[in-house]
């Protein structure tokens, strides 16, 4: 008997109140795509049978993961079907998950989906046995400068997992047509990233970074003005700086490749040290109401 | 520059334009608060815009100071003085005459930028002189209050926010500034979520037992992150020695021992809808 989906198509304000945090409207969505996001999580463990440590069950997390990550960057106002913006989202993580679980290092697992993506365009070109100056060419398309060894440590970990035997001879990707089957839809990448662009390009790469490091202070973290200023002061706990460190290394990875040194801390505080702002509570509050008025209304 | 005034009373100045959505002010214009402009300039000006020169600041101005561009760089040293000596800068509006263009780093001193003969917009952004105080106050809003307020919000919810007294009653009572405030509220709605942690972050959070202080935190101020992780707490296959060890653990916040709890109940009666799923 085929799966389905029970229960009528979820209207567009599902989406938004699950947006605004209606837990009941999240639920409602998991139970109705529920079949759906097992059978994304089937098809593509089919695809990768051989992972080792990597259980279906962890690649149905992944799944959720990319589910819940499409759900609330999710616009139904753009007419976009959910299905067909999330399933790249869910795709994505799924791959990022297997990366994980391939044992890889830290920069070839964040490279594993562009290389993944990069191979799937190559191979719908009809390039099947792509060299690796053609590997790095199509990631460079993207704007992607992957480090050939890094590509290599990529190629080596997955060919015996994702191509047949015997292909020694054809190439660093040795892809047998009729084996070669990723994702159809590129992974999760640039367009999850607009608002981050969006800070870079209005605010450039210093005030870009301030900016962020009060958000994630503020609304990532609650606290007041004035515990910020507090921290900024060099008055923060001897801990801080680690932890500081460890939180944006981990919770915000993609934001460290917008901003690079985000996660050191006595950097940040040097930032802090240039005015403006002076530091007391009412001037940073008024800099990053003035960010972000920049940022929303660029021709204001 | 010539012909102009020191303000030696910035408050009295901008009293007569409190309250001013009304028709009162109609009959004496809307004072503006004029800095580097020269008489030509203000002959072009519509008559219920009456120009209030400044030449240097002795207070911080109650309401915003409208800039002209040639005098930016000057009000640019003005403004810093005055944010070291007062905790913060003025708020002011650049005046861009035609074939200008904004400096660089405009937006650090400035809250809007009009053009020469946009005096509808200029009205707008003048309509009241607490317009941007009462944006600027919006970055004060707790999170599990942000999303909380309605779409826009009501006078009785204003009049219950944790802001200054005056400024709350101000803002339920002013039309201008009640909008200004929604305009502000839906560009940080926009952009709160940005700064929340990843559904990567909150799944290894929920899977690892709660162990990420920082998440642990942002959870308890995020209603959005809240009922996300909380779904996903029960979407996610987590391990029954999981969930045991988060009900053991005394350090753990309650709201993730009760899901524990309600986890691990479901899965002894073999997956029963959780209580509360509808």
């Amino acid at each position: 008997m085929k799966e389905g989906r029970k229960g009528a198509r979820p209207e567009p304000s599902l989406y938004r109140r699950a947006a605004g945090g209606d837990r009941e409207a999240l639920e409602q969505l998991v139970e109705y795509h529920r079949p759906w996001v097992e059978k994304i999580a089937r098809s593509l463990s089919s695809r990768l049978p051989n992972l080792g440590c990597c259980e279906k069950q962890d690649l149905l997390n992944d799944a959720w993961e990319g589910f819940f990550k499409a759900l609330r960057r999710y616009d139904p106002d753009r007419g976009t079907r959910f299905e067909a913006y999330a399933e790249r989202v869910i795709r994505g993580a799924i791959i990022a998950g297997a990366a994980r679980c391939l044992g890889l290092s830290e920069a070839a697992r964040r490279a594993f989906p562009h290389l993944f993506d990069a191979l799937e365009k190559l191979a719908k070109k009809g390039v099947l046995n792509p060299t690796l100056s053609q590997i790095q060419e199509e990631l460079e398309k993207e704007g992607l400068h992957i480090p050939l060894h890094v590509i290599t440590e990529i190629l080596n970990c997955i060919r015996p997992v994702l191509f047949t035997q015997g292909e020694e001879d054809s190439g660093p990707g040795g892809i047998e047509e009729g084996r070669w089957d990723p994702p159809k839809e590129p992974t999760d990448g640039e367009t999850v990233m607009e608002g981050w662009d969006r800070i870079k390009d209005r605010l450039g790469e210093e005030r870009g970074q301030k900016f962020v490091v009060l958000a994630i202070l503020h609304e990532g973290l609650g606290y007041e003005w004035e515990e910020i200023v507090h921290l900024l002061s060099s008055r923060s706990p001897s801990d801080w700086a680690k932890g500081w460190a460890i939180h944006i290394q981990r919770d915000w990875p993609h934001v460290l490749q917008y901003f690079p040194g985000l996660d050191d801390w006595e950097e940040v505080l040097c930032r802090f040290k240039c005015p403006p702002p002076h530091l007391s509570a009412a001037n940073l509050r008024q800099w990053y109401f003035r960010r972000r008025l920049e940022v929303c209304h660029k021709s204001q | 520059m010539i012909g102009l005034n020191v303000l030696r009373e910035p408050t009295g100045v901008v009293e007569g334009s409190k309250g001013l959505n009304s028709g009162g002010l109609k009959a004496v214009g809307i004072p503006v608060l004029v800095y580097g402009f020269e008489e030509e300039d203000l002959k072009e000006w519509p008559e219920d815009l009456r120009g209030v020169p400044v030449l240097r600041f002795e207070h911080l101005p109650e309401s915003p100071v409208v800039v002209h561009r040639r005098a930016f760089e000057v009000f640019q040293k003005e403004a810093l003085q005055l944010g070291a000596q007062f905790g913060r800068m003025p708020w002011a509006i650049l005046y861009l005459p035609p074939g200008e263009e904004s400096p660089p780093e405009v937006w650090s001193y400035v809250d809007a930028v009009v053009t020469a003969g946009d005096w509808e917009r200029l009205r707008r952004l003048l309509q009241c002189p607490r317009r941007f105080e009462s944006m600027e106050w919006v970055e004060e809003i707790p999170m599990n209050r942000l999303f909380a307020l309605s779409e826009p919000p009501t006078a009785e919810e204003i009049l219950e926010l944790p802001l200054p007294t005056e400024l709350r009653e101000h803002i339920a009572q002013c039309e201008a500034c009640q909008e200004a405030f929604t305009e502000a509220l839906e560009a940080r709605r926009g952009m709160a979520r940005m700064f929340c942690p990843s559904s990567a972050s909150l799944r290894i959070y929920l899977q690892e037992g709660g162990r990420t202080l920082w998440i642990q935190r942002h959870l308890t101020i995020c209603p959005l992150c809240r009922s996300e992780a909380e779904v996903l707490f029960f979407t996610l296959s987590l391990p029954a020695a999981t969930l045991s060890q988060i009900v053991k653990d005394p350090e753990q916040p309650e709201f993730l021992r009760e899901w524990a709890i309600r986890r691990l109940r479901e899965l002894e009666g073999g997956g029963a809808a959780h209580e509360g799923r509808t």
